[in-house]
């Protein structure tokens, strides 16, 4: 019985490896031609697509779905510009944009394709935005979450299949079971880096075609890769579904190399008025930042929206909320390099903590008080440049009590908060505000008692 | 003997391992978390917003998990007609939000949005160490408080729930070499409106759910589960048992009683007339007081505040009106 399982065993792991290997071949001569062909549906991969489309709905029900109609327009429209003919009929094309202030974005395999917020805001121009969907198209277009998904669902069955014939064997099968499903698993990501080159060097082919200045994809990367809060390793392991953003940047830069100058000369960097467009999605993707306890990536954004529209209030108040959020951290600065060791170690302990922790710690560090003294006065500065341009910005009132209250300014912390509540008396944060006034009050009977 | 001995040994080892090992992959089958005053019912929240239940379901097959989206809506809609029954049957005033509500109104939407960043960003540290819910340890602080206010309760209520359907095929696999048969696991955390504070968590597993379960009967997934969760939740009233090695107060005493109304006019006299109270410095007025076209200084005072507030509550105001005028950005920290 024992010997009878182990022949069935070895002869279905046999059929599975010969299935993996032709698959492998089949996908490696189309990508030599350059051109993908049409990937029908499998009859078992029907729910995959029904559930891709699900998806969608899903986004929209729990509203994480950035809604703003001219903006979603644009995109779409960008978007279309750039996506080939379609192959399959399971896929169409729909371009959105998720309420996320991570560096992101991905694709389904029918075709959606979403841009988080927070990486939309980090763009420089619409050329980058456009090798950035140039990118997730190519996914969509070479059918790479439907290869990627076979790939994984053979190399799960030949898996199990081993184990299965690792334990008949039993002794050191059970070893041999356990490095060959490790080889497996470092295969499945080894796949997915490779799919990620695919659709680097083909992006960068559609955004030539669609006349981006194909320059701006190598700057891509260095977005993708700044890391504010020093959280992110540099270098990515053998064990990451993307390859090395330093490698990315090496490989497309090569291929901007290659591209004769004249037609250099031609291509364009696409709309002027694309930071513009994007600003009000910026503002928010400031705030969400700080929701999200990454000061220095507000503190950084809010910058870069006050250097572009200086004589917009609404960036300095953004810069103060951001100052505001740094607390007693020092801001960031190209001249700290932290090793990869130092930034697993802070990833570590920010996976650890609650909010309240992570400030008590930074509040604990030698130079905290310093730092607080320093972001304070700058967000008091950045607040009253806002009110200086326009004295109505409510916001700017609000940041200035939380500011004087740290600085113990507590006369000038009741006044700026009670202006704040005078233009707007229905403010969903009112009763925040309230206790700020309510501390406000005790602290300043305290001195009078004093 | 020897040989029998380290046999014996290697098997209770063995036997060792495997239970902690399983200790550790599933969590037990209920428990329950609560704040000493949660306990002892001092200023238990009462009215309570159930905010729209958030489900990941996956069907565990064989060779791939995958996962199962429409099915989980039906097992969100159930969770939440589950826990609003439940709790109201513990005397609990419940008001059950849904998506569609939320969706409709901009500023609802964001407050939502932001509650549930910071509430799922705080759980990832509840699960690591449920007990710390004692020491009040963990907070959701303004993004709670405002969606609170904004929502009229003083407490909410949030759920989530996590179901792994088997497959008949993974079901068989389980039996012949091991592996998961499929569970659905829901916790529910309860949020004071006033500090934002998480009171109380509770959760409960259920296994052996297949994929079926899931799909043909979500409102019995959905009960069974949030039976073994609410299995300990106390009733509006009563009070549970806080043991002695537990903290024993956490909730810091309000420093002031004092009505809005109160408190404005107390800070009011304490601003007096430029500087009365004690700093002697003078508020520079041109960097927070408005400038009106004549030119002169129109200093806001707390009395502004308070009328401010009277008005707004006798003018009658479209609905949505608020909405439209609101911008949902704010101060954060």
């Amino acid at each position: 019985m024992n010997s009878m399982f182990r022949y069935i065993t070895a002869f279905g792991l046999a059929i599975l490896l010969v299935t993996s290997a032709t698959a492998a071949t089949t996908e490696k001569t189309s990508k030599q031609k350059g051109i993908y062909d049409s990937v029908p549906l499998r009859k078992s991969e029907y729910d995959l697509l029904d559930t891709a489309n699900e998806m969608e709905d899903q986004m929209d029900r729990r509203g994480l779905r950035y809604k703003d109609e001219a903006l979603d327009d644009w995109l779409m429209q960008l978007g279309n510009s750039l996506a080939p003919a379609t192959t399959d009929e399971y896929q169409l094309y729909r371009f959105y944009l998720l309420r996320d202030p991570s560096a992101n974005a991905f694709a389904m395999p029918d075709g959606q394709i979403y841009v988080n917020t927070g990486l939309l805001a980090r763009l420089e121009n619409e050329a980058q935005l456009a090798a950035l969907l140039s990118h997730e198209i190519n996914h969509v277009a070479g059918h790479h979450g439907l290869i990627a998904y076979r790939s994984q669902k053979s190399k799960a069955i030949t898996g199990l299949l081993v184990n299965i014939a690792g334990a008949a064997v039993g002794g050191w099968g059970g070893l041999g079971a356990y490095l060959f499903n490790t080889g497996l698993a470092y295969s499945i990501f080894g796949y997915s880096r490779a799919l990620e080159e695919e659709a680097d060097r083909m992006g960068y082919q559609l955004m030539l075609d669609a006349g981006y200045d194909v320059r701006e994809l190598p700057k891509l990367f260095e977005v993708l890769g700044q890391d504010y809060e020093g959280l992110q390793p540099r270098s990515r392991g053998k064990w990451s579904t993307h390859p090395d953003l330093v490698i990315r940047s090496e490989y497309t830069t090569a291929l901007v190399e290659k591209t004769p100058e004249d037609k250099i000369a031609e291509l364009t960097l696409g709309d002027d008025d694309f930071r513009a467009r994007v600003r009000p999605l910026a503002i928010m993707a400031v705030h969400d930042y700080i929701l999200d306890h990454y000061p220095k990536s507000a503190l950084e954004l809010a910058q870069k929206l006050v250097d572009e529209a200086p004589n917009d209030p609404i960036g300095y108040v953004a810069v103060g909320h951001s100052l505001i959020a740094l607390g007693a951290r020092s801001e960031f600065s190209e001249d700290v390099v932290l090793t990869d060791k130092e930034k697993k170690k802070q990833a570590r302990i920010r996976s650890k903590s609650t909010r309240a922790e992570l400030v008590a710690e930074a509040e604990r560090s030698p130079e905290a008080k310093a730092n607080l003294e320093h972001n304070m006065a700058e967000a008091e500065k950045a607040y009253n440049t806002a009110l200086e341009l326009d004295s109505e910005v409510a916001h700017a009132y609000l940041g200035l009590g939380e500011t004087y209250l740290r600085q113990e300014r507590y006369q000038e912390s009741a006044r700026a908060f009670m202006q704040y509540l005078k233009l707007r008396p229905d403010a969903p944060d009112r009763p925040i505000v309230m206790d700020d006034l309510r501390e406000v009050t005790r602290k300043l009977k305290a001195q009078q008692e004093e | 003997m020897g040989h029998r001995k380290l046999l014996a040994n290697t098997l209770c080892l063995r036997v060792g391992l495997a239970v902690s090992l399983l200790a550790i992959v599933l969590p037990a089958e209920a428990g329950y978390w609560m704040t000493p005053e949660f306990s002892r019912d001092e200023e238990r929240p009462l009215v309570l917003a159930l905010l729209p239940p958030r489900a990941e379901v996956v069907q565990d097959k064989v060779a791939s998990m995958e996962q199962m989206i429409h099915e989980g809506a039906k097992i969100e809609d159930a969770a939440g007609v589950v826990v609003t029954n439940t709790l109201t049957g513990k005397g609990y005033q419940i008001r059950p939000f849904t998506n569609d509500e939320i969706n409709s109104d901009p500023v609802l939407k964001d407050l939502t949005h932001r509650f549930n960043e910071r509430y799922d960003d705080e759980r990832q540290q509840i699960l690591q160490r449920k007990k710390d819910v004692r020491s009040r340890r963990f907070t959701c602080g303004e993004e709670a408080e405002i969606l609170a206010t904004k929502l009229g309760v003083d407490g909410i209520v949030v759920v989530r729930i996590h179901a792994s359907g088997a497959s008949g095929g993974q079901k068989m696999m389980a039996a012949l070499i091991g592996g998961s048969s499929g569970y659905t696991t829901m916790d529910v955390s309860i949020l004071a409106a006033d500090t934002g504070d998480v009171e109380a968590y509770f959760d409960g597993l259920v296994s052996g759910t297949s994929d079926n379960d899931i799909v043909q009967k979500p409102e019995k997934v959905m009960a069974k589960v949030s039976k073994k969760t609410f299995k300990k939740f106390p009733k509006t009233g009563e009070t549970v048992k806080v043991k002695k090695s537990w903290p024993q107060n956490t909730r810091k005493e309000p420093e002031s009683t004092q009505s809005e109304d109160e408190m404005l006019a107390e800070l009011e006299a304490l601003l007096g007339d430029g500087g009365s109270t004690g700093e002697g410095a003078e508020v520079p007025a041109d960097e927070i007081d408005t400038i009106d076209e004549t030119g002169e200084e129109a200093v806001v005072t707390a009395e502004d505040v308070a009328d401010d507030e009277d008005a707004e509550e006798a003018e009658e105001q479209e609905p949505g009106e608020a909405a439209e005028t609101e911008s949902p950005d704010q101060l954060t920290e």
